[in-house]
């Protein structure tokens, strides 16, 4: 089966910075992660698979077409932006409606359809206040259902968890893996792990406009796994935390802060650590006021992986 | 190999050819619609079309009932004729709102969509830059033309209506008001509404777009009269854009008039400021990419 995105030595820039970088890549049917730090080239590879930019240098193409100008391929593409694109008069309803007129159905068709994908992202009760009015997560939500309103082929979805509650995030989730067993490709770019995570396996790690490792992502999590993996705690009583972590297996250094009140910790396996976590916290042995791990994020992958 | 659900509904209906520049101009008019001024506005310009309609029914009930009562009333009132320097008054009387409607929905028509983020959202779907623009153009057009040119041509109309038993002979006498009249509207608002889209084109706000848009239109103006005065040549006026469009009017409607200038230089002076305008919004519209 041939892939349903092809980057051909495809470069793109701006100005003096290399946002692409002679990128070779083929991305086949289903859900595909894209994954990279902030800077990395995401949205700039969003943008070159709908007909936003064009390629400096390289070729792109999408359903075996050129993407550039290819009016008769935007209609089976669909784009969820990371940035906010609304009237803010407008209701959620309206919104989806006028940009599946704009997609070419017929006045009939294009209601049909944004009702539908309204009510999939669960938004019906709402779809008839102003935007204005929403929330985040509700623009968030409208901003998908216009993405696929139209049934498209291929969806591209720039970080479309941004602002989500977590209840929220689980229902996109879903919405996205559902998408995906209809057949559809679906690419999703973020950049924490633990998101795409939960709707694919098949990821494409971007890192300075270059692809750092394309694959299953249990690959990558074991390559992280295999480094130790910090987390920053600040409770109250955090000699008895440290006490109560020191003895576990997967603990390899316990450190406390200048004030003593916060701890650092590195583990070889985060999956063990925050079971322990939470198992102290519900036997309310740790007072914990924060925690934070400065490797939830994948610029630290991608400071092992490029070195 | 997987076997993939197909629950989804796939949309094939008949998709339209070339229609979408329509769904563009809907949702600029939609958007306009939400301000309480421009609503404000629209009743107000229904004024003059108001004030031209009373005299018109005034003046042919008096012409067909000579004896009626009404007259008995209003003949103290020097009514005007219904001519042509009719209907061009009623073009002069709704110019103004028609340049403010094309300042309100014109000045924010690229602009806020730059500041939306909207053109990304427009163009990952199958739409054109020229259908952007062309819809964009007729939603900024749309209510300007209904201010300007339609209710001219209803008087006209009802004037045939009110009067039988001269609206042969007027019809005879004026069977070109009707093109001139459309042919002044759009004179009036075509170029405008660029003018004011490409002023939008370069600025970030809606306000900022407008203020751009009057001083520069204030600024022409003097230049031409000034210019006009210290050399002491009438044509040198119309340099100026809003006397080009009195001068077009008393050429269009048989007005009299010191400038000389053939209407060609009017019509071309018009043509290439309408193509500049429009070579900036589109220059706007295609250098637009999503920074990384």
């Amino acid at each position: 089966m041939s892939a349903a995105i092809v980057f051909e030595d495809l470069s793109r820039w701006f100005g003096e910075v290399v946002a692409l970088n002679k990128v070779n890549l083929e991305i086949g049917s289903g859900i595909t992660g894209l994954l990279g730090p902030n800077g990395a080239g995401k949205s700039t590879f969003m943008a070159l698979c709908t007909s936003q930019l064009r390629p400096s240098q390289g070729s792109v193409r999408v359903l075996g077409e050129t993407v550039w100008n290819n009016h008769a391929l935007l209609r089976r593409i669909g784009l969820c932006p990371d940035r906010e694109n609304y009237y803010e008069e407008m209701t959620g309803f309206e919104f989806v409606y006028w940009l599946m007129r704009c997609t070419g159905l017929r006045a009939r068709a294009a209601r049909a359809a944004a009702r539908e994908s309204i009510e999939r992202v669960g938004m019906t009760e709402r779809m008839n206040d102003r935007i204005a009015t929403y929330s985040r997560g509700m623009r968030q939500r409208v901003k998908l259902a216009q993405s696929f309103a139209h049934s498209p082929e291929v969806l591209f979805l720039d970080e479309p968890m941004t602002g989500l509650d977590p209840l929220a995030r689980n229902a996109i989730f879903e919405l996205i893996r559902a998408l995906g067993r209809e057949g559809k490709t679906v690419i999703v770019s973020s950049h924490i792990l633990y998101e795409i995570e939960r709707v694919t396996s098949n990821i494409v790690l971007l890192h300075r406009g270059r692809v750092l490792a394309q694959g299953d992502v249990h690959q990558v999590r074991e390559l992280i796994d295999a480094h130790p993996h910090s987390v920053s705690l600040r409770c109250a009583n955090a000699r008895t935390a440290a006490a109560k972590f020191i003895g576990e297996p997967h603990i390899v250094t316990v450190s406390f802060d200048e004030d003593g009140g916060g701890l650092a910790i590195r583990t070889r396996d985060p999956n063990a650590f925050y079971d322990r976590l939470t198992s102290l916290l519900a036997d309310g042995i740790l007072d914990l006021e924060s925690v934070h791990s400065p490797d939830d994020n994948l610029q630290a992958v991608f400071e092992y992986l490029v070195k | 190999m997987p076997i993939y659900e197909q629950t989804y509904r796939r949309w094939e209906t008949p998709r339209l050819r070339g229609g979408r520049w329509l769904a563009v101009a809907a949702q600029e008019l939609r958007v306009a619609r939400t301000s309480a001024l421009y609503r404000r506005l629209l009743l107000l310009s229904c004024v003059p079309f108001l004030l031209c309609l009373f005299l018109l029914l005034v003046t042919d009930l008096m012409t067909a009932n000579p004896s009626m009562l009404l007259r008995s009333l209003v003949r103290q009132v020097q009514f005007t004729n219904i001519d042509a320097r009719f209907f061009r008054m009623y073009i002069s009387m709704a110019t103004p709102f028609a340049f403010i409607f094309c300042l309100l929905v014109g000045g924010g028509s690229i602009c806020n969509d730059h500041r939306h983020n909207l053109l990304e959202v427009y163009f990952a779907k199958p739409l054109g830059k020229g259908e952007y623009f062309f819809g964009k153009l007729a939603g900024v057009c749309y209510v300007p033309l209904c201010v300007t040119a339609a209710p001219a041509l209803g008087l006209y109309l009802l004037h045939m209506i009110f009067s039988p038993g001269t609206a042969l002979e007027f019809v005879r006498d004026s069977y070109w008001v009707p093109g001139a009249c459309v042919a002044l509207s759009v004179a009036v608002v075509v170029p405008t509404a660029l003018f004011i889209m490409a002023c939008s084109a370069v600025s970030r706000s809606t306000g900022f777009a407008s203020v751009i848009a009057c001083a520069l239109l204030f600024m022409n103006s003097a230049f031409g009269n000034v210019l006009a005065e210290v050399l002491r040549v009438q044509n040198l006026r119309c340099l100026s854009y809003t006397r080009s469009l009195v001068y077009l009017g008393d050429l269009l409607f048989g007005d009299r008039t010191r400038i000389t200038l053939h209407w060609g230089f009017i019509i071309a002076g018009f043509a290439v400021l309408s193509l500049l305008c429009a070579g900036v919004v589109l220059r706007r519209i295609r250098n637009v990419e999503i920074g990384s």
